[in-house]
């Protein structure tokens, strides 16, 4: 939720933004319509990636770079599966 | 520790806040009770198999799933629409800032003067009242110089890498790659925190400091 209005407040100050969510918080990205966000399937606490799991929390950063570029609207969502991020 | 005649209720509320509190698995206060006793049994199969396999994974990824489930539901902010600014140059030219929720900061930037995990969590209800503050971590901080605290989820993993909820090492290797710049600052915040406050003083204020920093793209990271 925090990160839902933080989000809306530097895009819409001019500031292209992407978002990492939980699973858990997917339905609340997608509520308040977070400009763009990426969910992963990691617990809560680990939102990029288990500790010292640098491959996945690098494959979660690449693709929230991509979605960055990559994105037509606000309320664009990805979500990772766990072999995506792994 | 339990009460004679403890029901399957209390137990699971114990969980969060309470007696046997462990805010990775606070999410049980939220089950059923009928849930609740069903993710356990699936969480004894799944540690009576890795026991044999080693595939400890599964576990966690049960655990996930039940978490996940158990956050289901209405959100408390709707929004039909929202800011969009595109991305108008190449990823490699743009500054990028991380702003996490997950409550990083450096000691001698400490938003709460000292204080403990603990005494964090036993606060939650007041830090859930209070106007959130945007600490400062400059590029060049070493990761294992980042403190966390924050009183709504479980920080051991964010305690043992920085990276799991502020991924700066992962943001500086794609700098020194080409693939991105990374901002000369980045933030963190408790996002457990008064969320009309955040909406409409703090994150319209954070938007400006970020703007008057030169950031050019924000990569967030909720908890």
């Amino acid at each position: 939720m925090s990160v839902g209005h933080v989000a809306r407040a530097i895009e819409a100050a001019g500031i292209p933004t992407v978002a990492v969510f939980i699973r858990a918080f997917r339905h609340v990205a997608e509520a308040m319509t977070v400009p763009r966000a990426v969910i992963t399937p990691h617990l809560m606490g680990r939102t990029v990636g288990p500790p010292g799991a640098r491959h996945r929390q690098r494959a979660v950063v690449g693709a929230a770079l991509r979605l960055l570029a990559d994105a037509e609207g606000a309320g664009t969502v990805v979500e990772l599966e766990p072999d995506d991020a792994a | 520790m339990a009460d004679e005649g403890e029901t399957l209720e209390q137990f699971r509320r114990s969980f969060s806040y309470g007696a046997r509190s462990d805010l990775g698995f606070k999410f049980l206060a939220r089950l059923s009770d009928d849930d609740a006793a069903e993710f356990l049994r699936q969480l004894l199969a799944q540690l009576g198999d890795a026991f044999d396999t080693g595939a400890y994974e599964r576990v966690r990824d049960l655990v996930c799933d039940w978490q996940a489930r158990a956050y289901v539901g209405e959100a408390k902010f709707r929004y039909d629409d929202g800011p969009f600014t595109p991305v108008d140059r190449p990823l490699e030219e743009l500054a990028v800032a991380l702003v996490s929720a997950g409550g990083v900061y450096l000691e001698h930037d400490d938003p709460a003067g000292g204080e403990t995990q603990e005494q964090a969590e036993e606060r939650i209800q007041e830090y859930l009242r209070t106007e959130p503050v945007l600490t400062e971590l400059p590029q060049e901080t070493a990761t294992d110089a980042v403190r966390v605290r924050h009183p709504g989820y479980d920080v051991r993993g964010a305690r043992r890498d920085v990276n799991a909820v502020f991924p700066l090492d992962v943001l500086r290797e794609l700098e020194a790659e080409g693939v991105i710049r990374t901002s000369r600052r980045h933030y963190g915040f408790v996002g457990a925190c008064s969320q009309l406050a955040l909406r409409k003083t703090s994150a319209p204020a954070w938007a400006e400091r970020l703007a008057a920093d030169e950031v050019d793209a924000c990569l967030l990271v909720a908890t």
